[in-house]
């Protein structure tokens, strides 16, 4: 359903009245937490010039920019730039797409963003993996990017259901941390790239940065020496003194607490994936050494199962496939026990209980994590229903709708235990 | 490189020292000649902390020759790696007023551009010619001087517009006719007063760009980028005039170039927009130290005694690019509406050496101010680039 003024007819009417210029931010009435508001379905409309759509999806694998109009609910942003986004997820078909607002006006900006993440969820049959995930990162506190599902209209055609997801950027740096003048790092993992555990590599900055922690911020002064010390610190640091030092560098209990929550999402492709690191930012606070990890890109969550240890990738692999941080960081007593409180307080909010009705009139209880992904389904259903350019049908979202909910109903009491047979 | 260049300068020298005043004759009307040409750029900007680039900048082998009085050929190559050919023609000559050229070569249009590169006499050719003027392109052009060598022309047509600016994809035909016509008032007599050695100018060339070109790229002598290209359709239409006035030793050469590129369709909802205009000048002068007849015997290979075969050169220039009426503040967007205009002025000083007829050494320091009518708020930053070049020709 098309409810709002086509991108034409707006773009039109604007033009016509004369008040085409609206680039700024918009009325103090509305802030980003509208855009990301996931109590609803939003809906986002892109006018791009034809050819420069057709090129953009054939040339999915290039990040060239295309300029564009971004149209949400009354406000339309002039003239930001898009491209082709994502690394395993980039598509042709469905493409992944980054929005800058301020890729050709440095001084736009849009609700106080920089730029958003129109992610395809090409991985992912529910299209629910990354939603759900981050919804339980900021359950418990950990600084997650906001998102909400989206319907994505270029130049009036359906492209299909997006989900818009806020970019890891000083604007989210001023957002969550109050300061943006730090150093972030994306962590660009590339499958043809050599698996990497924060082994110390050498002291020099290049073996750590561009490759793997590429610079968001300070790209032309990337300064990774502290990243260098860092891992020198975590890999040879002794016993006794490896939580003081390696705290010089890393909030410890913030990184115990992120891999709680990724061993409970049962997530193969995170800190502690299948594959290596992957899918996380690292920022180094403004005026110190000490950084934190942010996380990113949740579409493989879930996909080791419910009854995936907690332990997974940490002491059911071989020794050259174990995480150096995470093997040290357990072996002392304090972050083991923000590990695995952590991952209790995942269940018990999992598991918080709720009556809520039934389509036949009755009343029925479920945890939290069943609530949310049954409002997010009932939510895209119809969506996903007319989204021709998804890579999977309609009966597969349907199934792995259900397996979330199974997961979701059992997950809790699974950890629970495993976290109860586990020595603190 | 910084280890090759001379090395290859050296080889180059010495071969081209050998086979300078050698040719193929084949019987009395066939002579093939060979031709080889390495240039090496010493460059530095203020920009680049200092560093000095060394770039062999040209690398050309190739031959030029005649078959009978009435045919000229020439083929050149480059060699340096991409195997790009440069000129592939054949020149037929019925008399003096009628020639007949065909294969690949330069579009006629710009004085600079159709001057050769041991001719020029500054290292870089101006910024308006550079970036301008059509490259070369396969065609057909039928030239020649008429009117007692008073009047020269040449008319083409030719299969593209030579440009370098194409995006990637695959090349396509567009179809391109371009016209010069100069005078010069003496016409082949050898006195005419005042006016020995005047040449005027004018130059028309049309081409229809297809659908996803892109506009001339604004790039400063350093090379770097001052105006990204936008995305262009339609009609691109230059115009040009110059002049070329020899009085004694000076020289004095002036040159003013246009491309107006439209832009149909080329809207975010496939609107047309409004054409963009690249217009661009410049206007030098070169003082041969000795004389221009004893720059023309060094030239010709005499040693070069004292100050003989040196020459003095200046340059001012200017190029701008948007479109016209634009006003300022104008976000740019390969599909913008409108573009402020980006104006680039140069100012060269050099100094040409002519140690004979197969080495050239030349040195230039340019100075380069962008005005950006989009970004009032940043004061136009002028940059020094000395910039120095051996040319080794034969």
């Amino acid at each position: 359903m098309r409810a709002t003024l086509s991108a034409t007819v707006a773009l039109a009417a604007l033009l016509f009245f004369g008040a085409a210029e609206i680039h700024a931010q918009g009325p103090a009435s509305l802030d980003a937490a509208a855009l990301f508001d996931d109590s609803q379905l939003q809906e986002i409309r892109l006018v791009v010039n034809a050819r420069d759509w057709a090129d953009l999806k054939a040339n999915f694998q290039s990040n060239t920019y295309y300029a564009a109009h971004f149209i949400w609910r009354d406000r339309i942003v002039k003239n930001v730039g898009i491209r082709s986004r994502g690394t395993g997820s980039r598509s042709g078909s469905k493409p992944g797409l980054r929005v800058d607002f301020n890729r050709f006006d440095g001084a736009q900006h849009f609700l106080g963003l920089k730029s958003v993440v129109l992610r395809n969820n090409v991985q992912d049959a529910s299209q629910l993996h990354e939603r759900i995930a981050m919804r339980l990162f900021a359950r418990l506190g950990r600084p997650a990017p906001r998102e909400a599902h989206v319907r994505l209209y270029v130049n009036d055609d359906y492209a299909g259901l997006y989900s818009v997801v806020e970019a890891i950027d000083k604007a989210f740096l001023a957002d969550r941390f109050g300061q943006d003048g730090g150093y972030l790092y994306e962590y660009d993992y590339d499958p043809a790239d050599p698996p990497y555990r924060f082994e110390y590599r050498g002291p020099q900055p290049t073996a750590y940065s561009p490759k793997p922690f590429k610079p968001v911020t300070h790209e032309q002064d990337p300064d990774a020496r502290p990243i260098a010390e860092m891992a020198r610190a975590i890999t040879e640091t002794p016993d006794a003194d490896f939580q003081s030092a390696v705290s010089n560098y890393l909030h410890l209990e913030g990184f115990a607490a992120h891999a709680a929550v990724e061993a409970f999402l049962a997530e193969t492709d995170g800190l502690l994936g299948d594959w290596g690191m992957n899918n996380f930012y690292l920022y180094r606070f403004q005026g110190t050494s000490v950084s934190t990890v942010i996380p990113w890109d949740k579409s493989e969550a879930f996909k080791a199962g419910v009854t995936a240890s907690v332990w997974r990738n940490v002491d059911d692999v071989p020794a050259p496939s174990r995480n150096v941080l995470m093997v040290r960081a357990m072996q002392q007593p304090a972050l083991r026990g923000v590990f695995l409180d952590t991952l209790l307080w995942c269940a018990r909010i999992a598991d918080a209980t709720e009556l809520s009705e039934t389509a036949a009139g009755g009343a029925t209880a479920s945890g939290w994590l069943e609530r949310e992904v049954r409002r997010a389904a009932d939510q895209i259903r119809e969506a996903v229903r007319a989204d021709r350019v998804a890579p999977f049908t309609f009966e597969e979202f349907e199934a792995e709708v259900q397996r979330l909910i199974d997961f979701a109903h059992d997950r809790g009491t699974i950890v629970r235990e495993d976290v109860r047979r586990s020595p603190r | 490189m910084t280890r090759i260049a001379p090395l290859l300068i050296g080889t180059l020298l010495l071969c081209a020292t050998t086979a300078a005043s050698q040719s193929l004759r084949i019987g009395e009307s066939i002579r093939i000649e060979p031709k080889a040409r390495v240039d090496v750029d010493f460059r530095t900007t203020e920009s680049d902390d200092g560093d000095v680039d060394v770039d062999l900048a040209r690398r050309r082998v190739g031959v030029s020759g005649h078959v009978t009085r009435h045919v000229e050929f020439e083929v050149e190559r480059e060699v340096d790696g991409t195997g790009r050919w440069r000129d592939v023609f054949a020149d037929v000559r019925a008399n003096r007023a009628i020639q007949l050229r065909a294969g690949h070569f330069k579009v006629p249009f710009s004085r600079e551009q159709l001057t050769g590169a041991g001719d020029l006499d500054f290292i870089d050719r101006s910024r308006a010619a550079d970036l301008l003027a059509p490259g070369r392109s396969v065609g057909v052009a039928l030239h020649g001087r008429v009117v007692r060598r008073i009047v020269g022309y040449e008319v083409g047509t030719f299969v593209g517009d030579g440009t370098r600016s194409r995006l990637a994809g695959p090349a396509v035909a567009e179809p391109t006719f371009a016209a010069r016509a100069t005078v010069r008032p003496r016409g082949g007599s050898r006195h005419a007063g005042a006016i020995s050695d005047l040449e005027i100018g004018a130059a028309v060339a049309t081409s229809e760009l297809r659908d996803g070109r892109a506009s001339v790229r604004g790039r400063l002598t350093s090379s770097d980028l001052f105006f990204a290209p936008v995305l262009v359709s339609g009609r691109r239409l230059r115009v040009g005039g110059d002049l070329d006035w020899r009085p004694g030793p000076f020289e004095v050469r002036s040159e003013f170039l246009r491309a107006d590129d439209a832009r149909q369709h080329q809207g975010l909802m496939g609107e047309t927009l409004a054409p963009l205009r690249a217009q661009g000048w410049y206007a030098s002068g070169v003082w041969a130290i000795a004389g221009r007849s004893a720059h023309a015997r060094a030239n010709d290979g005499f040693a070069v005694r004292g100050l003989t075969g040196l020459e003095l050169a200046a340059r001012v220039e200017q190029l701008s690019v948007g479109t016209p009426g634009a006003p300022a503040a104008q976000i740019w967007t390969p599909r913008a509406e409108q573009l402020s205009t980006v104006t680039d002025r140069a100012f060269t000083l050099g100094v040409t050496w002519t140690l004979n007829r197969l080495v050239r050494v030349q040195a230039n320091a340019v100075r380069e101010s962008v005005t950006d009518r989009s970004r009032t708020a940043a004061p136009p930053r002028a940059l020094w680039s000395p910039v120095a070049r051996v040319q080794v020709a034969m």
